[in-house]
């Protein structure tokens, strides 16, 4: 603790530490290299989306940056600290939904309150403000069968949310939407993250998402996935859909297009030649 | 109206409401009905020995009147219902711990797991000389027998359910680090509970089977036992009115136990 803090004092006293700092992280699995070496920062409150040919390691990423997994080599800090298990303010948002079918939105939305004991009033309080926030409201005693892919996708984000996150880490969490729902749960994730101020790590399979979304896309590589490219965003926020065809936005969009492309062609040519 | 032929095939095609100018659950009631009255014409006709068959009449009337008998209330049917009683809380409450710990343990589930698959290929029943050497005629052989008979239903079921969690749930477990009991009750627990309820539901019909088989052949009293004796002494109409007691009784306490658990199956919501 003390070193930490001194390692804070001694480098930038003014800037603040970045939520995220990864250095040199490498994962295998068995004879798979499966990711890295990668080197990664997240400043607080930013947002950087990873684009990239599936099967290169970006999950394989987030849940090491959740400690879900050990990597097999390199540094990992998370808030200035090396990562030692699960942080609490650490939130991680599943892509099929991880919504518990036996409990009513409001119940799973405050799941997580409910594992760290807080009390079930306070809980329940919060969690009702959690659900009007990500538009819910109303679909309090539902159960998750009874909505939708995109409303059930909303509870796992405000139970996400449910414990005042300082890192959300989302993989690919729209992916299994339809384009235009997906559209406006960007916007929804948008919106509510604006509002808590957290950095985010979002993995996406969508170019237009990414861009829409982020101050920073990174573009990963064909496995093992090292970053082979960095694409500021430089829109203003707050962003809605239209900001996609300034021509800063489809600048980027063509960039990363290139890069995911050239890697996936070539990804394509060694699995079929690799059997 | 006339029906149009389909082009989706019938194993698919929802049950109809209506068949043949009746609701179709009432079809069910036809045919139990229309059986029992050839029981009860064939019985009556002459054509058969009151020592084979007794008409239905009869049978339910002296199985009414076995509810005032004192001694087959408390000497019989108590007894039964206790037995039964009994082994069914047993093989419930170990049937779900054994498969919680094999869920949880692959050196458990390597070593159970081959008994569960072929035990029912075992004729059970057969243990019994062996129960009576070791344990006498009392209680116990029947509560051993019952709850291993019983048992195995409960774990197989149960273990389905307990595997049958997403991963997704355990990773979002692992994340909000979750303690062994946490995870045990939000959420192998809830999440098994409809496959649990279900193989409770059999554990208990195997629970009544397996008491009142035992009984028939290994006690000295009890529900099997009265319908044993009547056979021996042949007396057809205490034979028939225990069969149909004991069928009536395993279908009420079927159903009951059913729409009970059914209260608490969220897929059924
Ligand atoms: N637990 C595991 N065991 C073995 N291989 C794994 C495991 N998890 C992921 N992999 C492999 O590592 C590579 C990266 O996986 P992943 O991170 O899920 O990719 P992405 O999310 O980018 O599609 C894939 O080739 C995958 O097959
Ligand atoms: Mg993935």
């Amino acid at each position: 603790m003390t070193t930490q803090m001194k390692e804070k004092r001694d480098s930038a006293p003014t800037a603040p530490t970045p939520i995220v700092q990864l250095e040199g992280v490498e994962q295998h699995f068995g004879p798979v290299h499966a990711l890295g070496p990668v080197d990664l920062t997240i400043g607080r409150g930013e947002f950087v989306s990873i684009v990239g040919p599936s099967g290169c390691g970006k999950s394989t990423l987030l849940e090491i940056i959740g400690a879900l997994q050990d990597p097999a080599r390199g540094s990992v800090e998370v808030d200035g600290a090396p990562l030692t298990g699960p942080r609490r303010r650490t939130a991680i948002v599943f892509q099929e939904s991880a919504t518990l079918p036996w409990r009513t939105v409001v119940d799973n939305v405050a799941f997580a309150l409910e594992v760290r004991g807080i009390g079930r009033k306070e809980r329940r309080e919060r969690a009702r403000e959690l659900v009007e926030l990500v538009g819910l409201g109303g679909f309090e005693n539902h159960y998750p069968a009874q909505l939708s892919g995109g409303m059930r996708q909303r509870v796992a984000m405000a139970r996400a949310m449910s414990t005042d996150p300082d890192l959300i880490l989302a993989d690919e969490p729209f992916g299994a939407l339809d384009e235009q729902t997906r559209m406006l749960m960007a916007e929804e994730l948008l919106r509510v993250v604006e509002r808590i101020g957290c950095g985010v790590l979002f993995i996406t399979h969508s170019i237009q998402e990414s861009v829409l979304l982020s101050d920073r896309v990174l573009v990963m590589g064909r496995r093992p996935g090292t970053f082979i490219d960095e694409v500021p965003i430089d829109l203003p926020r707050p962003r809605m859909h239209a900001a996609l065809s300034e021509p800063s936005a489809t600048a980027a969009q063509e960039r990363i297009w290139a890069q995911i492309r050239a890697e996936a062609e070539v990804a394509m040519v060694a699995t079929r030649s690799t059997p | 109206m006339k029906a149009r032929s389909s082009v989706v095939p019938s194993y698919v095609r929802p049950t109809p409401r209506r068949v043949a100018g009746l609701p179709s659950p009432a079809w069910t009631v036809v045919l139990v009905a229309g059986l029992v009255v050839a029981i009860e014409l064939y019985a009556r006709s002459g054509a058969v020995s009151r020592l084979d068959l007794i008409p239905v009449s009869e049978m339910v009337s002296r199985s009414v009147e076995l509810l005032g008998d004192r001694d087959f209330v408390v000497g019989a049917l108590l007894r039964s219902v206790l037995l039964i009683c009994a082994s069914f809380t047993a093989s419930a409450v170990a049937g779900v711990a054994v498969a919680y710990v094999m869920a949880r343990s692959r050196w458990v589930h390597r070593a159970v797991k081959p008994y569960v698959n072929v035990f029912y290929a075992l004729p059970i029943f057969a243990l019994y000389p062996v129960m009576v050497v070791m344990f006498g005629t009392g209680v116990v052989p029947i509560i051993l027998l019952a709850t291993l008979f019983s048992v195995v239903i409960v774990i197989s079921n149960a273990l389905v359910g307990f595997e049958s969690a997403p991963p997704i749930v355990t990773k979002l477990a692992l994340s909000l680090e979750m303690s062994r009991s946490q995870q045990l009750r939000k959420i192998l627990l809830p999440s098994a509970l409809p496959d649990i309820l279900a193989g409770l539901k059999l554990g208990l019909a195997y629970a009544i089977i397996a008491v009142l088989a035992t009984e028939f052949i290994l006690a000295t009293t009890g529900l099997g036992q009265v319908v044993n004796r009547a056979y021996n002494n042949f007396n057809t109409v205490d034979m028939y009115a225990g069969i149909v007691f004991v069928s009536v009784f395993a279908l009420l306490a079927n159903l009951a136990l059913g729409a009970a658990l059914n209260a608490f199956d969220w897929r059924r919501r």
